[in-house]
């Protein structure tokens, strides 16, 4: 794939207040600077990868799974295959959607408003980078054949990047993409199958949590003070982004590459109970996230019950909290 | 949330549990396997720990943690001792 140049006006601001404290952004920016760790000596490259081996039995609701997927009649090895390309497309995504937020965070650096916010997100920028870091070398000493960007993923990256209002950028990346990176980094250890991967994920999970509160913190403040039009704004880009992150996880590239016929290889995605509810659950953290700003509205709560993204617990039981609620 | 009493807690668990366990059963005790008995696979965990950790503004269970809990008892245990460390 070709590299990307984005062209997008942005007003970058600065203010001579250096007294102005935001107590929670500043408490972030300290809790940030303290948790810095560094890919090249906190993560144990000797860890060997033993990518495309047999891999041991998955629960019985994984294996259920199986049996009613395409990859059935190919025998077990298939459902092997299946689970470490899964990972590689993964991981892929991981590394592209980091590198998305590394520039997003960077943006955020110029565009917010208050000294505490361009601190906060200096560091995030950092964060990121260390994220691509560890990601890009993992792929590269450790994985066969990595994944390009998938569309899906490349679509939403573009939408946040053309958008010159900061709030909407950080909807996009700290909200949307972020807190469902977070979700799926705690489920590494079942869905990942070596160690190595799994180490780093849980150094990148603490540094995740850290930009979804960024992101609550930041557009809270904002959100609370639109109009119901603006506010409608918001809520499309919710909806939009959320339909983009369900179609990625469809997996299309990944049926492409174990030559499965793409259109089965949907159908098994979007329907079966293993993956719908795996979607739910990396989804959860974002409704969360959403409920927190102000943007679990009726409107944002049908679509996307309607993508089957909202059955999982913590987000069901928040969702019938806020039904009767628009703000 | 407001924090359950010692005594409520239990009950307060065991409604957690009983909400995401893919096998439903009406005898959950303290000795009752989230696994073995309730059918719990890695992604009702994570639901179960995400319900926790939002009803009782839990910190994130870390992985280490996760795999010492094994019975319902446990996550009673689990979630006492995070309480007790909160202000």
């Amino acid at each position: 794939m070709a590299d990307w140049g984005v062209t997008t006006p942005v007003e970058t601001r600065l203010t001579w207040d250096y007294d102005a404290r935001v107590a929670k952004v500043e408490s972030l920016y300290e809790r940030a600077k303290q948790a810095q760790w560094n890919a090249s000596t906190d993560v144990d490259w000797s860890t060997e990868v033993p990518f495309g081996e047999p891999l041991p039995d998955d629960s019985a609701f994984a294996m259920a799974s199986f049996e009613s997927s395409p990859l059935a009649r190919r025998g077990r090895p298939m459902w092997d295959r299946f689970r470490w390309e899964l990972q590689a497309w993964m991981v892929s995504q991981f590394l592209h959607g980091e590198q998305g937020a590394l520039v997003v965070a960077a943006r955020l650096v110029e565009v917010v408003p208050d000294l505490d916010s361009k601190f906060y997100a200096a560091t995030q920028a950092v964060d990121e980078a260390r994220h691509v870091e560890v990601f890009s070398r993992y792929l590269r000493e450790k994985v066969p054949d990595p994944y390009p960007i998938t569309s899906s993923l490349a679509e939403l990256l573009h939408d946040i990047l053309s958008d010159s209002r900061w709030d909407v950028t950080a909807l996009g990346m700290q909200i949307m993409v972020e807190a469902l990176a977070m979700a799926a980094f705690r489920l590494a250890d079942s869905t990942f199958h070596d160690q190595l991967i799994k180490e780093i994920t849980r150094l990148v999970a603490r540094d995740e949590a850290r930009h979804v509160s960024f992101g609550v913190v930041a557009l809270d403040r904002v959100y609370r003070e639109m109009t119901e039009r603006e506010r409608a704004d918001r809520e499309e880009l919710v909806l939009d982004a959320a339909s983009l992150m369900r179609r990625r996880f469809l997996l299309e590239d990944v049926w492409d590459r174990l030559d499965v016929d793409r259109a089965q290889g949907v159908d098994f995605a979007a329907h079966d109970e293993l993956m719908v509810t795996y979607r739910r659950a990396i989804f959860s953290r974002v409704v969360v996230a959403l409920g927190q700003i102000g943007l679990l509205t009726d409107r944002v709560r049908d679509g996307l019950a309607g993508l089957d993204l909202l059955d999982f617990a913590s987000g069901r039981r928040l969702a019938v909290q806020t039904a009767p609620v628009v703000r | 949330m407001s924090r359950p009493s010692a005594a409520e807690l239990p009950a307060a668990v065991h409604a957690a549990v009983l909400e995401v366990a893919p096998e439903k059963r009406a005898d959950v005790d303290a000795a009752t396997r989230l696994v073995d008995d309730l059918g719990f696979h890695s992604l009702a965990l994570l639901e179960l720990a995400y319900l926790l950790e939002d009803e009782f503004e839990l910190p994130p269970l870390d992985v280490e943690t996760a795999r010492g809990i094994v019975t319902v008892g446990d996550v009673v245990e689990h979630v006492r001792a995070e309480l007790a460390r909160q202000p």
